[in-house]
């Protein structure tokens, strides 16, 4: 039997404490499981209510019990993640009568393009693909960083349309000196001399025919605050470069030094992105593809479960792009484990879904938990890896239940 | 006067995008993809500091660029840790703090900390 969620984690309506609100009166609350992971759930243009982490910009968490929904993450609770203070950039410059992609830079040919210009001159191509946070997670870090405090709902998985990075830069053709792409989206910094939010690409990363510019999610236009018109989609690598409201694509002959390439964004060169909990890291390299994750969905941390009663386990993982080979259950603290059944393959980017039987003994209380390997080998790690900006998160993760 | 010349620099970028505004509310064709522009908007209001922040360094600097949650969501932080990000905040995102005001600030964000 499937055990179904309401979709919100519902709470006793809570007045503000100590930060007062103006405008948005008395809201829905949820309790992130960590210290001070108290939040409102807010709602937003195109979306339901999710879980607001900052207002301005608008930082917004999809609520975990989603993910048991469907293994396609709906646009309405897609997380949102933005900047820079102007951020999103407002309707009024979006539209698409006179938005238009320019390439341009170390390339033979600078390319200006409408969105049905692109959407003509192009294959249009679709892949289903993670998006996630680089930050996913970061709330559970111990010892804790600061940052954006994020529970698990920073990421999410939808169905991408549009066209390959690597024709476009084809029909410009790159010089012979072109080392870097760059793409900035239309979201601006609110004062001179911060740093606008600017990403990099290697050439091997950019012609690789998995990065798509997208202008559709689910199989409708992007959300205006998942980037509308159209965003760079880079499946198997964390979302800060999934540029948003991309105009432009710049070819450059050196590597990019903006702000948001170095000092941010950066992880220790280490096979595992970590280093010892508290100390520095010592050299860094920009942060890319993600590591393996999975998790339960279909049961909350806390949630009764009958014992002696056969109830199905489901949930998803997934990896940085080989695929999920494997996903192993634990159900006794990590003593033995057992292989899950998997779901349709929706492609190598994609949330895997997995479900096994489990009909749980005892009387108190038990724990799930969820381990996955890709299809090079990599796994999850039993033990939390740690990294001062909080990255990367994929220990394998634990659900508690009670029984009854 | 560093914070004067930033004031500027608002009031410019506040005027750019009333500029840009016209441009893009010339009705030329219906937006595609059935977006009704007027439905985008965000949210009104955000979390505000407490009234004894009203005039502080902390309110004139900090929240020009970000809403106030971005500091009280924080875990507990040393005082050397909410240094380290004025710091950053100052040398590596340019946001315009003078130096003197950043013991002010620092006190500030220990103390929301420990009211909250």
């Amino acid at each position: 039997m499937v055990h179904h969620y309401p979709t919100l984690d519902r709470r006793q309506f809570l007045q503000t404490g100590l930060i007062g609100m103006t405008g948005v009166a008395m809201g829905e609350t949820i309790e992130l499981p960590f210290e001070n992971g108290h939040r409102l759930l807010v709602k937003y243009p195109q979306k339901r209510p999710l879980i607001r982490l900052t207002a301005r910009p608008p930082q917004l968490e999809t609520p975990f019990s989603v993910f048991n929904e469907s293994l396609l993450t709906p646009n309405d609770a897609f997380f949102v993640r933005y900047h820079l203070g102007g951020a999103p950039p407002p309707a009024s410059v979006l539209d698409t009568t006179v938005f238009r992609l320019t390439v341009s830079g170390s390339v033979l040919r600078s390319l200006t393009f409408s969105l049905d210009e692109l959407k003509a001159r192009f294959e249009t191509v679709e892949t289903v693909a993670v998006n996630q946070c680089s930050g996913n997670s970061r709330g559970y870090f111990t010892p804790r960083v600061p940052g954006g405090q994020l529970g698990h709902g920073a990421m999410g998985c939808a169905r991408w349309t549009g066209v390959r990075l690597a024709d476009l830069l084809k029909a410009a053709e790159l010089s012979v000196g072109a080392k870097q792409v760059v793409f900035d989206g239309m979201d601006r910094p609110l004062l001179a001399g911060i740093p606008d939010f600017v990403k990099a690409l290697s050439l091997d990363q950019a012609l690789n025919s998995d990065a798509l510019l997208a202008w559709a999610m689910n199989g409708e236009a992007l959300p205006w605050l998942n980037g509308f018109p159209l965003r760079l989609v880079l499946p198997g690598h964390y979302g800060t470069y999934w540029v948003k409201h991309l105009h432009s694509i710049r070819v450059v002959d050196e590597e990019f030094k903006g702000f948001w390439m170095s000092p941010a964004y950066r992880i220790p060169e280490d096979p595992c992105a970590h280093v010892l909990p508290g100390t520095p890291p010592g050299r860094t390299i920009p942060i890319s593809r993600f590591n393996v994750r999975s998790f339960l969905t279909s049961h909350l941390e806390g949630q009764t479960i009958r014992s002696g009663q056969e109830s199905i386990l489901r949930g998803m993982a997934f990896d940085g792009g080989s695929g999920i080979h494997e996903v192993l259950v634990s159900t006794d603290e990590g003593g033995s484990w057992r292989g899950a059944e998997l779901g349709r393959d929706f492609g190598r980017f994609a949330f895997r879904e997995w479900t096994l039987a489990w009909r749980p003994k005892g009387a108190n209380s038990c724990s799930v938990r969820v381990r996955a390997m890709n299809r090079l080998g990599e796994s999850q790690p039993l033990e939390p890896l740690w990294n001062p900006a909080g990255y990367m998160r994929n220990v394998v993760e634990k659900t508690s239940l009670k029984l009854i | 006067m560093r914070y004067q010349v930033s004031g500027f620099k608002i009031g410019l970028s506040i005027a750019w995008i009333s500029l840009t505004h016209c441009v893009g509310d010339i009705p030329s064709e219906p937006l595609r993809n059935q977006f009704v522009k007027d439905a985008w908007q965000l949210p009104v209001g955000e979390p505000v500091l407490p009234a004894d922040e009203a005039s502080t360094p902390l309110r004139k600097h900090c929240l020009v660029c970000h809403s106030p949650d971005y500091m009280t969501t924080q875990p507990q932080l040393t005082r050397k840790a909410w240094e380290a990000n004025v710091e950053k905040m100052r040398s590596k995102y340019a946001a315009p703090i003078p130096s003197n005001a950043v013991p002010t600030i620092v006190d500030s964000l220990m103390k929301q900390r420990i009211a909250r």
